[in-house]
């Protein structure tokens, strides 16, 4: 009974329906997120999400479970195929059913096996009685395949539970000259902690595993682009479109396009080996077990503020006290005694590709921006701010007076990663060879002078109309 | 030439290409609107003049794009305005290449004219027409393979709709069938499950080309991000209308509600995910794409 059960197709598709919902479930509910945080933003169904864990749906059990049966359910079905397609036996159709198909096409010469046989056409059974009926095949076998690309989903989900349950992955952030150590063990794995879980002692540190990463260099690249002042309104859009306004480059100038972020750094391994490291965003830095990402950068700026001052032709007026700032690029910061809250962009530096092939060091430069008290997602441009240089704006002077600029990179170990690619490697050659991949299959008799054949195809690339073609030549 | 003057070459050579993108997308909304004529009268001629109209703006949508890849000297699927102008050209292209088996049958390229002008005219209305060039999470080599191929799938499953959706009118009014369009009722049928077969296995390669550029820019091909999950859900779907089409009573009507629901799935990837996330305010790693 559940044998059964689990080997029929409508199980599959019902599996496969109720997983949809599932990551359906996982696009709606933010995952990662507390149950505190989603209730203060406004969440419903807080016992059920909290009962039902949406907010990490896939680590819930509900999750794990159905990926199980899913799992089950496939195992099963390909041991029952499998049967099936170890003793297949091709049974011819009956003379009288093959003459009376509505596909069945008919030949006045009778020399179809030869013709069949020199366009690659295999005989696979030959039927009794007379007139028999025969039955040639071409194309690689269309069930195998399948049957292989099964197999595959399964090792591609047995490597993602690999990675979920060993995979180690943490970020660092690197300054000039300050040397970071890491390690690639960690306590933290999801099968570390079930082994915990089971009361097994383990250590907190692995000499075994430990890297020590000293930054040499971070590099950042910028082109030239060009900068428009696009219009907001639909008509004005229109108006460029046809013609009666023209687009032209903005008077604020040309704009700063990302190109490179490029870190070298010395990599001294577990075994003492240093490695000299070069990485960029998409290019990787592998050793042994670890791979090393190119995320992003952290840049810090002082800003030393006067509140109400104000720059006059001698220099800067008298006002409140100055404080020097130090501050982290893109998050929020205070001035004393004012209200709401200000923040200033990603710092330009390195080189600037100018279009005309060019290059040239860019002055740090960066934009304030004034978050109001009543609406934080808002962020109002007060203005660039030039190292050395300053600006006044809210009744206050900013002065730009230094940077410091780190690689933010991070790190990984993951045991399931081969397995994943392997498998879907496997997945997409089956499943594309299963689905454009001609196979033909043809039933043939000959009574007198005049041959019965029936044609049946599967795969995109199968043409009926081609063999009929080729055996009427 | 110095810096300046070529980037007022740039901005020239844009007011050009902008021009000649209204004009792609204003012959979509006359095709669409031949296509609304079609339907009312049902006259060859007029099914003829949309096939005949698609075929002009693909010519000129083709120029469109050609230019942009000058242009930028880089693939033009970069940015929301880029991939909708290379997801409406893709679309009415792969109709054609299909459409050429069916000579009387002209009613899918109503809905794949509509499709692609209602694409264009987002692009053209909310997003802006400046050329970058390619930033570094997009400096890689899965980059063109990825989108090349997400974009063919979303094309192939975008024609078997509309003809799925001709395939449910016929079924629905069986009577008008005959005379128009002839034997072809359930040869759509046919034809739209042999374009999910195509399609199928390219979305598959997008998915995984997806996870193994992920896996090189992030150190994780998979994060459960919104995107990615989404095109795991049109993926099931898909793999659903496969699975029911070999179930004896699925076959039909299950199947076709299937492949609906798997086109609006695939549309929700490609620009629901973002409403989506912004509504529901919960963070994505594929701004890039926004």
């Amino acid at each position: 009974m559940l044998y059964r059960l689990f080997s029929s197709l409508k199980t599959s598709v019902f599996i496969l329906a109720f997983m949809g919902l599932i990551f359906l479930i996982g696009t709606i509910f933010p995952q990662g997120n507390d149950i505190d945080d989603y209730m203060k933003a406004g969440g419903r169904y807080v016992a059920l999400v909290r009962v039902m864990g949406f907010l990490d749906i896939f680590m819930s059990p509900l999750f794990i479970f159905t990926t199980g049966i899913l799992l089950m359910n496939l195992a099963v079905c390909l041991y029952d195929r499998l049967k099936i397609f170890l003793k297949v036996k091709r049974k011819p159709m009956d003379f009288e059913r093959l003459k009376a198909h509505p596909n069945v096409s008919t030949f006045e010469k009778a020399d179809i096996e030869d013709r069949l046989k020199s366009i690659g056409f295999k005989l696979k059974s030959g039927g009794s009685g007379y007139p028999s009926v025969k039955i040639f095949e071409k194309g690689l076998q269309y069930w195998w395949l399948s049957w292989f690309y099964h197999v595959g989903i399964i090792l591609a989900v047995s490597g993602f539970f690999l990675t979920a349950l060993f995979a180690v992955e943490k970020a660092v952030i690197l300054y000039p000259d300050k040397p970071e150590t890491i390690s690639l063990y960690s306590k933290e794995t999801r099968w570390n902690q079930f082994l915990i879980n089971l009361g097994r002692e383990l250590p907190d540190k692995s000499k075994d595993d430990e890297y020590v990463f000293t930054l040499k260099e971070f590099r950042t690249e910028y082109y030239q682009g060009l900068r428009i002042d696009y219009p907001k309104d639909k008509a004005e859009r229109l108006a460029l479109g046809i013609g009666i306004k023209e687009i032209e480059p903005s008077k604020k100038g040309f704009s700063y396009m990302p190109k490179m972020w490029l870190t070298r750094l010395d990599v001294k391994r577990p075994d003492g080996r240093i490695l000299d490291a070069e990485l960029w965003v998409n290019r990787p830095f592998r050793t042994g077990g670890l791979t090393l990402y190119q995320m992003g950068y952290e840049q810090k700026a002082k800003l030393l503020v006067h509140p109400d001052r104000k720059k006059t032709l001698l220099g800067l007026s008298e006002g409140g006290k100055s404080e020097m700032l130090d501050i982290e690029a893109r998050k929020p910061f205070e001035v004393k005694e004012l209200k709401g809250k200000f923040a200033i962009g990603s710092l330009k530096l390195g080189t600037l590709f100018k279009k005309d092939g060019t290059t040239e060091k860019i002055k740090p430069v960066t934009t304030v921006y004034y978050i109001p008290e009543d609406n934080i997602y808002k962020r109002e441009v007060l203005g660039e701010l030039q190292l050395g240089s300053s600006l006044e704006a809210k009744g206050t002077v900013f002065e730009f007076k230094d940077y410091e600029e780190a690689s933010y990179l991070s790190y990984r170990k993951d045991p399931g990663v081969w397995l994943v690619g392997l498998a879907c490697l496997f997945v997409f050659i089956g499943l594309f060879v299963r689905s454009l991949g001609a196979w033909y299959r043809v039933q043939y008799a000959v009574e007198g002078n005049t041959a019965c054949v029936l044609i049946s195809t599967r795969g995109i690339l199968a043409d009926k109309d081609r063999i009929v073609k080729k055996l009427k030549k | 030439m110095t810096a300046e003057e070529l980037l007022l070459r740039d901005a020239f050579f844009l007011g050009v290409e902008l021009k000649l993108f209204w004009v792609v997308a204003f012959l979509y909304i006359v095709c669409f609107n031949i296509g609304i004529a079609y339907l009312i009268s049902s006259k060859s001629g007029v099914g003829r003049a949309l096939t005949s109209g698609l075929w002009i703006t693909a010519i000129i949508h083709t120029i469109l794009i050609i230019f942009r890849t000058f242009e930028g000297m880089r693939p033009p699927f970069q940015t929301l305005y880029e991939t909708l102008s290379w997801f409406a050209w893709s679309v009415t292209v792969t109709y054609l290449y299909v459409q050429r088996r069916w000579k009387e049958v002209h009613l899918p390229g109503f809905i794949v004219s509509g499709i692609s002008g209602a694409a264009c005219l987002y692009s053209l209305f909310t997003r802006s027409p400046v050329i970058a060039p390619i930033p570094p999470a997009l400096q890689s080599p899965w980059y063109e393979a990825h989108v090349i191929v997400a974009f063919l799938a979303y094309a192939v499953f975008v024609v078997s709709f509309s003809v799925e959706v001709c395939y449910l009118k016929f079924k629905v009014n069986s009577d008008e069938a005959p005379g128009i369009f002839g034997y072809i009722d359930d040869e759509f049928h046919r034809w739209t499950h042999r374009l999910v077969l195509l399609g199928f296995p390219l979305l598959t390669f997008a998915v995984f080309s997806g996870a193994a550029w992920a896996n090189d820019a992030w150190g994780r091909y998979w994060s459960w991000d919104p995107k990615e999950t989404w095109s795991l859900i049109t993926w099931t779907v898909y793999a659903l209308y496969l699975h029911t089409r070999a179930i004896g009573r699925w076959k039909g009507l299950p199947a076709s509600m299937l492949n609906l629901l798997g086109f609006i799935c695939m549309i929700m990837t490609f620009l629901g995910v973002n409403w989506l996330t912004k509504l529901l305010n919960i963070p994505s790693i594929h701004t890039y794409a926004v």
